[in-house]
């Protein structure tokens, strides 16, 4: 609670003007913000851009933050926009959704593998395999797993159904599971 | 091993997050015991859950968070705060200069120094006193500058003269010296004509004494008979 009014009267100063207020505020949520553009993109350099693109947007908008709800899941909402649409721009032709089974595990990887090589071991398995699965996907595996949220919230932060979310969790699994099994093996 | 899954890959991420009412929770995990693909996606989410705990942050490497948003703010900022200086500024020239602004006769008037105490007839009499003593000085400095610059030209001329009269004598006295040396010359060319004249007149002189000697010789018997 404490949070959230601080982060709500760091708002309002960087509204009057103040570049302190403002510093204070980016700083405070940036590193989430770009932590999630390094799983999604797998890149450093697009991960940066998605964070200055994400606070750029947080800014233009900031008056019509109305203080309901957290101010990180806002301005994750708008990272997680952002990246979808930088996702999509990156490759159009990419499904939403691969219902048929017949296409599991076959999907390209979104990223030459050599971009994510500054990470540990761990993190780069676990980022080109988050790659691999469709944008729409990835967001909702990163969204249950790295920020906490449930299905319900992850459904109202996508602005999708709930049944739409179960679906492309329980695939996003199956993917998961292939490829991270396929990295063990290897 | 083939299996229906329904309504179970619906309900795998309310089983994860607890969601589950007990009969649908039983249900589920009575599939769960008889199903290891959906057991293998349950481990595949825990694992994900565990590797997202252990996600270390990776730093956030440096950019401009005020510049690329504050544009417009920084650069006002920037005029205000010059601003201010240069108020700061004017005041202390204002200040410093003692300067008073007032408002007269529908006109403004800007003065400068401190706040007069005389009448103006005081100050119009002691503003020509000034002015004659000035005028007297003046016209003093002037002659004074006259009289030096009167005596200076004279010595200069004086000066000048002198060393005119000097370089004419040098240039008199280089011409005489020339003079006297052509002249040493020429008598010399002069002296050498004469005395190789002299010498050949002596040769034929002598030619001719012999000549005469050997005539004698020859006419002086006959004039015996």
């Amino acid at each position: 609670m404490f949070g959230l009014v601080n982060d709500q009267a760091l708002a309002k100063k960087a509204l009057e003007g103040s570049g302190d207020a403002w510093e204070r505020l980016v700083k405070k949520h940036e590193k989430n913000i770009y932590n999630y553009g390094l799983r999604m993109l797998g890149s450093p350099d697009q991960a940066l851009d998605l964070l200055q693109e994400t606070f750029f947007a947080v800014f233009r908008n900031l008056h019509q933050y109305d203080g309901v709800g957290s101010f990180s899941g806002w301005i994750l909402k708008i990272a997680s926009n952002r990246c979808i649409d930088l996702l999509r721009k990156r490759n159009p032709a990419a499904p939403k959704d691969d219902p048929d089974p017949a296409f599991e595990g076959l999907t390209e990887t979104r990223l030459n593998p050599e971009e994510t090589l500054h990470l540990s071991a761990e993190k780069n398995r676990l980022v080109q395999a988050m790659q691999k699965l469709p944008p729409e996907q990835a967001v909702i595996l990163e969204l249950k797993f790295f920020h906490g949220l449930t299905l319900d919230e992850v459904a109202d932060h996508c602005g999708t159904s709930t049944n739409t979310v179960k679906s492309r969790f329980y695939s996003a699994l199956k993917k998961m599971k292939i490829h991270l099994e396929a990295q063990n093996v290897a | 091993m083939s299996h229906n899954h329904e309504p179970f890959d619906q309900q795998v991420g309310d089983f994860l997050d607890s969601k589950l009412s007990k009969s649908e929770r039983d249900a589920f995990v009575q599939h769960l015991n008889s199903c290891s693909e959906c057991q293998g996606l349950v481990q595949t989410a825990r694992d994900l859950q565990a590797r997202a705990e252990r996600w270390q942050a990776e730093p956030v490497p440096q950019w401009e968070r005020l510049r690329y948003l504050f544009p417009q703010q920084k650069s006002s900022g920037l005029i205000w705060r010059w601003a201010l200086i240069a108020a700061c500024l004017f005041l202390g020239f204002a200040s410093l200069l003692q300067v008073r602004v007032s408002w007269e006769s529908n006109h403004f008037q800007i003065a400068f120094g401190p706040e007069p105490t005389v009448n103006p007839e005081q100050v119009a009499t002691l503003i020509d006193q000034a002015l004659t003593d000035y005028k007297q000085q003046q016209a003093s400095a002037l002659d004074d500058q006259l009289e030096r610059t009167s005596l200076e030209m004279k010595l200069q001329n004086e000066k000048l003269l002198t060393r005119v009269m000097e370089q004419s004598r040098k240039d008199q006295r280089e011409d005489m010296a020339l003079l006297v040396s052509q002249l040493q010359k020429q008598r010399e060319n002069d002296v050498e004509i004469m005395r190789v004249n002299f010498k050949t007149l002596m040769q034929e002189n002598s030619r001719n004494r012999e000549g005469l000697i050997a005539l004698a010789n020859i006419v002086e018997p006959k004039s015996k008979y």
